[in-house]
């Protein structure tokens, strides 16, 4: 346990996997928690599945910030790690989900989409993990 | 539309990249289907993304059928039973767009309205809730803006789905 710990303030690939290995421990356990996952502990537990930001999320300027809320339409133990979006139709966001996809299976994905020098990168399309950190290999067309 | 059977009880239909509208007219072969097929219907919104006015607006239509799950419109169910949805899909379109995981149940029978409120507050999952009601459908959206889930507990000789597929796959 203590090595976990030390993983997951490691950063980089090691800190990573440790918090995916959390979530999905986290995940295991809600799934073990009956059939009402209120009344089981996991990662998405916080203030009703709401996160710890609570159900308004946190605002700052226009943007909302959102953390470890659950989605109860795709699974049990799945939901979203953060979520930062603009308040404004066709605004920035980005995010950070786990759960069950179109295209089948369930795990991690990502989605984006963002304006900078006048150049939007991404879409409300699901993709990597890792997307994010190369938007600008996908500019909107 | 990009049609995926995922299981015997679930189908995702992907818009191909467009955020789902309802009140879209594509979307209409889906609602005479259920609407033929189930009596009840409700909508239920699941974390309202924005509180603003242009919401107010939309929700005061409303305000004679709706329950607050959550307080300040956070969950809410609205009765739309008595809604030809022919007629007032493109309004609900409008609050669907406000929450981030709305959705629509469909039932057969009646269902007992106090159970069911506190099954949707106890935040059970979407296939465990579904579990409970038999001959039911939820219409939901997920993750991903431009795909519908349809997660059924019916008959399997009812061909619900081998409807929806037929009636999509050409889109």
């Amino acid at each position: 346990m203590q090595n976990w710990w030390e993983d997951m303030g490691a950063g980089g690939n090691r800190g990573r996997d440790a918090w995916i290995g959390l979530w999905n421990f986290s995940a295991r356990i809600a799934e073990g928690g009956a059939f009402s996952t209120s009344k089981s502990f996991d990662l998405l537990s916080f203030n009703s599945g709401n996160g710890p930001l609570g159900k308004d999320g946190l605002k700052l300027g226009n943007y909302r910030f959102d953390l470890l809320y659950r989605n109860p339409a795709s699974g049990i133990g799945h939901g979203t790690l953060i979520s930062i979006k603009e308040m404004r139709p066709s605004g920035n966001f980005l995010r950070w989900d786990f759960g069950t996809l179109h295209q089948g299976g369930v795990g991690w994905h990502s989605s984006f989409r963002f304006s900078i020098l006048g150049r939007t990168y991404g879409s409300t399309a699901q993709r990597s993990v890792f997307a994010p950190f190369v938007f600008f290999k996908y500019p909107k067309k | 539309m990009n049609c995926n059977l995922h299981n015997e009880n679930l189908l995702s239909l992907k818009d191909t990249n467009k955020k789902v509208d309802i009140g879209d007219d594509k979307w209409h072969a889906l609602f005479s289907i259920l609407n033929r097929k189930f009596e009840f219907c409700y909508f239920r919104g699941y974390r309202l993304i924005n509180n603003d006015e242009r919401f107010k607006f939309e929700i005061k239509r409303y305000q004679d059928s709706i329950v607050e799950l959550i307080p300040d419109f956070h969950d809410i169910l609205i009765d739309v039973t008595d809604s030809s949805m022919g007629i007032s899909r493109r309004a609900l379109a409008r609050i669907w767009y406000f929450y981030e995981y709305p959705s629509l149940l469909y039932f057969r029978d009646l269902p007992d309205f106090s159970k069911l409120k506190n099954q949707l507050q106890s935040q059970l999952d979407y296939q465990t809730f579904s579990s409970f009601y038999s001959e039911s459908v939820l219409i939901y959206a997920s993750f991903e803006n431009d795909v519908i889930w349809i997660l059924k507990n019916t008959e399997p000789s009812d061909n619900l789905f081998n409807e929806i597929v037929k009636t999509f796959k050409n889109n």
